[in-house]
């Protein structure tokens, strides 16, 4: 799709179409800002990471990461985003029945996803992993804090989203909006868990 | 000379401080880091940029294609500019 396909683009919203919704528009420019601000944090780890000296990485006196149960809970929140693409695509061809059941399995693992990341907190804090315990302590509760916190705005807005579907009353727009942020939080995880966790 | 010699110094002295009071060690790993994740910062936001004009690109397309289909189907077989009378 090349120049061709943006001209028109541009001449549909010149006659007052719409090409994309406002909703989708606003919150792309959100996870735009979002996306850069992450990828400031992941640049500032590798550095700090690259910067200490050959077998320093990760502090030997710090507990590990737990790397598998963060596989798995990884894994369960991409299935989570699929849900949440099944659930788009049941809404436009079968009705808002059946999208609300597959939403509402998607927000359960995204609940569930960050309950699993708080229970994983308390224990590394137990073993000693604190914000000001190391480097790898800051940049680990402040990057992965950070992705929880979208995470729990994420869930709590597509919970609001939610009950709207059920009650046939939800927008393209708004359903628009909350699974692109929904599919930022999502697509992050991975990058994150690859950087910070392996 | 004296020329060439300024510009020998602008070339060579960055390397030898690493010019960064922060980084703590002039090792490669750390420079290469430094230089990925500068590339990485500088190229994703135009990527996503692209991404985003690619995107309404093709919805533009898709909107266009099903304007002509409804424009086929509402008048089947009128000659294209022939209005009413």
């Amino acid at each position: 799709m090349g120049p061709r396909g943006t001209e028109q683009a541009l001449n549909t919203l010149a006659r007052g179409g719409r090409v994309v919704e406002n909703g989708v528009v606003g919150m792309a420019i959100v996870v735009f800002v979002e996306v850069m601000l992450f990828a400031g944090f992941i640049s500032a780890f590798i550095i700090v990471r690259n910067s200490t000296p050959p077998g320093l990485w990760p502090p030997p006196d710090q507990p590990r990461l737990p790397v598998a149960t963060t596989a798995f809970n990884t894994a369960m929140l991409l299935a989570s985003g699929v849900l949440l693409f099944l659930a788009h695509r049941a809404f436009g061809r079968r009705g808002h029945r059946p999208a609300a059941r597959r939403m509402g399995i998607a927000i359960l693992m995204g609940g569930l996803f960050v309950a699993f990341q708080g229970v994983e907190w308390v224990r590394l804090i137990g073993q000693g992993l604190t914000l000001t315990s190391s480097q790898l302590g800051a940049f680990f509760y402040t990057i992965v804090g950070a992705h929880a916190l979208h995470a729990t705005a994420a869930i709590a807005a597509l919970g609001i989203q939610w009950r709207a579907m059920r009650a046939g009353r939800l927008s393209p727009s708004a359903f628009g909006a909350g699974q692109l942020f929904w599919y930022f939080v999502v697509l992050m995880w991975p990058v994150i868990y690859w950087q910070v966790y392996l | 000379m004296r020329r060439t010699l300024s510009i020998a110094i602008l070339i060579a002295l960055p390397d030898l401080a690493d010019a960064c009071a922060v980084c703590g060690a002039a090792v490669d790993r750390n420079k290469s880091a430094f230089v990925g994740t500068t590339i990485l910062l500088s190229l994703l936001p135009l990527a996503m940029i692209g991404a985003g004009l690619w995107w309404i690109g093709r919805r533009g397309n898709l909107a266009q294609e099903f304007t002509e289909r409804e424009i086929r189907v509402d008048a089947p077989g009128r000659p294209a500019g022939g209005g009413e009378r």
